[in-house]
């Protein structure tokens, strides 16, 4: 696997420890939390992994990714990926400028992810691509989903554009992106449902001690290993360079483990805190309410796990094995 | 918490390639050739001498045993390598399988010189078998509990008791079995005072009963040992330490690929019989089971890096294995949703084979409620 900076990843913890507290996630519904996409920005962690040729900060896919996971964990209420892992992949394979600010990125056309508070729309059309400033582009109705990050439909008109990924292949990033994050809120929804185990008392003992809840937490642990190595697989994959359809069935991969965790594990954290997890004094809900929304965010698990079935199907069943060793690729060593 | 949980690794070496080939070209050659036709469950059921035999011959047994003794010292992950292709393509290896997982690295690592010259060179030959006598009747998940015992007589010992499930040993020349040194009351603690001993199969005082599965297959024994004589040097390893030598094994025991892809021959051929244009619903249960295998895949890999790094990544080998024998049991329910009976007559056998043998997924080497007990362990909640 490829290393990720140790001192990155401190600084990243840092960041999002000292400014995603519950207060601050809750303040930010409906927008975003100003104070930490400068703080981000500044520190030039909002574009890792878009190359410094397209204005961001350099840095490998792996790096880009391990940010995203961590974003997750805190429910940072601001557009990274669609900044970094997403508009800013777009801009580097276009050779095209990524803009400062927070971006959205219109896939043809229709609901656009953060429109309502982005600065610049990378758009993305079968026609081309392009970058225009937030009021180029004529703004519908507007919403939020289950944690309050905003969306709008976007009607892309005449625009400049140029060569590009295609809608299909933008949109598989975006899955990719929404992956990482459910990565990270899986591993934060255990973590707190660990926390909670051992800190509340019924029956004269933590609650923790009863079997069935130990199971519980044994059970999303496992579901949250194995779609954060879903994830895993996808990055390490297309980091090794593959084609386009190879890159989506292990982006498929990723999005429909990771979206079917979000079921087993969300519905067993609220039953393991009971009343108070289903109230918004409790941190748990901005961790569940995120995984709800960003599961059916850029496909659902029910239609990526059909992309990748029939992509498999297409190819037969002697080829599944072959196809299922070379993720990841074997490394010389 | 989560994060306790560690699965650094996942690339295998780009030297494990050339074995792979090598298997793989063996394999599909053997299929080719008639030798065998690719069935689910195999490493348990898929009793085969010949065929470990032939294994034996092409060098693809005792593979990271020292040369010494006919192995060929390569390294665990091309080990792992030989393993799961051997899985994926339903090859019969039941025969050799335990064997070449457990009792050859037990005697390497607990036996003494004239056990190991005695045994590791037929067993990395693929000519004798062994069999794991750990389960009594009154002692299943509780393992510590055995009663059978072992007396000390002059040059040996004498084994008493009843060893249950035991797999293939009506086929088998030996197996190791764990047994009381020391009684409970004297041990200071009941994981004390049990000892492993190689036990001769056909020493006189042995009887093996067969069980029958309720598929009416002849798979596992009752094995009732009266007044059975091993002698000395057939201890493994130190008297009183069986415990410790037991859980040693564990990890290697319980994070192999066996542990989700005995079932994998069914979902390749679930992928053909669903054919090339397969319905959405088809497509999205296809898809999201192979997703799931292959995220699994990564953790089985990483926990075969670390323990070829020397680490023994023991919740994590139970993690791997709860969700990988959940896994290898859906296929088949998945399956016979997709795919009605009475078209294809080898997928309804591959069906019918998984559907008869999935209740064993969750229970050998340690049920899945065992297992997540000790993951839940690890998370910090008992
Ligand atoms: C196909 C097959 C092959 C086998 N081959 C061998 C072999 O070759 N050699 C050998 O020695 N053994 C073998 N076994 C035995 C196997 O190791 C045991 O079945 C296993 O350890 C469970 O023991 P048990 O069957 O007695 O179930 P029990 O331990 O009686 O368990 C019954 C149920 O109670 C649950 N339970 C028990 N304790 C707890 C607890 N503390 N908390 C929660 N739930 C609990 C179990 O999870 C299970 O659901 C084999 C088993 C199978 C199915």
């Amino acid at each position: 696997m490829t290393a990720v900076d140790a001192l990155l990843l401190e600084t990243v913890e840092s960041i999002f420890g000292d400014l995603c507290t519950p207060e601050a996630v809750g303040a930010a519904e409906g927008g975003l939390d100003a104070r930490l996409w400068s703080a981000l920005t500044e520190s030039g962690l909002s574009t890792v992994g878009v190359a410094e040729s397209v204005g961001g900060s350099g840095g490998t896919l792996h790096d880009a990714a391990a940010i995203a996971k961590a974003a997750g964990r805190f429910a940072a209420p601001v557009p990274l990926t669609e900044t970094s892992v997403v508009g800013g992949w777009v801009c580097e394979q276009a050779g095209l400028q990524l803009p400062d600010g927070p971006v959205a990125v219109v896939l043809g056309g229709g609901r656009t992810y953060w429109a309502p508070v982005a600065a610049s729309f990378v758009v993305v059309t079968d026609r081309g691509v392009g970058v225009v400033p937030a009021g180029a582009l004529t703004v519908g109705a507007t919403g939020a989903n289950y944690a309050g990050e905003p969306w709008a439909e976007v009607t892309v008109g005449a625009a400049d554009l140029v060569a590009g990924p295609s809608v299909a292949e933008a949109a598989a990033r975006g899955a990719l992106a929404r992956a990482l994050l459910m990565a990270g809120a899986l591993q934060q929804a255990v973590e707190l449902s660990v926390l909670y185990a051992n800190e509340r008392e019924q029956f004269g003992k933590p609650i923790g001690k009863f079997q069935i809840l130990q199971h519980y937490l044994a059970e999303m642990a496992g579901e949250a290993v194995v779609a954060e190595a879903a994830c895993d697989n996808a990055v390490d994959v297309i980091a090794a360079g593959a084609d386009s359809a190879e890159v989506s069935q292990v982006i498929a991969a990723a999005k429909a483990t990771t979206g079917r965790a979000v079921g087993i594990i969300n519905r067993l954290a609220h039953q393991l805190h009971g009343a108070i997890g289903y109230t918004d004094e409790h941190r748990l809900q901005y961790t569940t309410r995120r995984l709800w929304a960003w599961r059916d965010e850029h496909g659902s698990e029910a239609q990526w796990a059909a992309e990748l079935g029939r992509s498999l199907a297409a190819a037969g069943g002697p080829a599944l094995w072959p196809t299922l060793v070379s993720w990841p690729r074997p490394l010389a060593v | 918490m989560a994060s306790r949980l560690s699965f650094p690794d996942a690339a295998l070496p780009s030297s494990t390639e050339e074995i792979r080939l090598r298997i793989r070209a063996f394999l599909e050659a053997e299929i080719a050739a008639g030798t065998y036709v690719p069935s689910c469950d195999t490493w348990l059921s898929g009793h085969d001498a010949d065929f470990s035999r032939k294994l034996g011959a092409n060098g693809f047994l005792g593979l990271t045993w020292p040369k010494q003794y006919g192995g060929h010292e390569r390294s665990a992950l091309d080990r792992f390598v030989v393993v799961e292709e051997l899985l994926a393509h339903g090859a019969p290896i039941a025969a050799h399988w335990i064997t070449d997982r457990q009792s050859g690295p037990g005697i390497l690592k607990h036996g003494n010189d004239a056990l190991k010259e005695e045994l590791i060179p037929q067993m990395a030959a693929g000519e004798i078998y062994f069999s794991i006598g750990m389960s009594e009747p009154d002692s299943g998940s509780d393992l510590a509990s055995i009663r059978s015992t072992a007396t000390k007589v002059d040059g040996g010992w004498l084994l008493n008791g009843t060893k249950v499930w035991t797999s293939q040993a009506h086929n088998n020349h030996y197996f190791i079995v764990l047994v009381r040194t020391q009684p409970i009351a004297e041990s200071g603690g009941k994981h004390n005072g049990m000892s492993q001993f190689v036990m001769d199969l056909r020493s006189s005082g042995v009887e093996v009963r067969p069980i029958r599965l309720l598929s009416g297959h002849h798979h596992f024994n009752e094995v009732v040992m009266t007044d059975v004589f091993v002698p000395d040097h057939m201890m493994l390893g130190v008297e009183g330490n069986g415990w410790n030598q037991v859980v040693g094994e564990l990890a290697f025991e319980r994070s192999g690929p066996e542990r989700y892809l005995s079932t994998y021959p069914l979902l390749a051929a679930l992928i053909d019989a669903v054919g090339p244009e397969p319905s959405a619903e088809a497509a999205a249960e296809i898809g999201l089971l192979v997703a799931r295998l292959a995220g699994l895949r990564r953790l089985c890999v990483s926990v075969a890096i670390s323990l070829d790094a020397g680490r023994l990544p023991v919740t994590e080998a139970a993690l791997v294995k709860d969700l990988g024998t959940r896994l290898e049991g859906e296929i088949p329910e998945v399956a016979r949703r997709l795919v009605a009976p009475g078209r294809i007559e080898r997928f309804d056998q591959l069906v019918a084979d998984s559907v008869l043998s999935a209740p064993g997924f969750t229970l050998r080497g340690g049920t899945n409620e065992i297992l997540r007990g000790i993951v839940a362990r690890e998370l910090g909640v008992r």
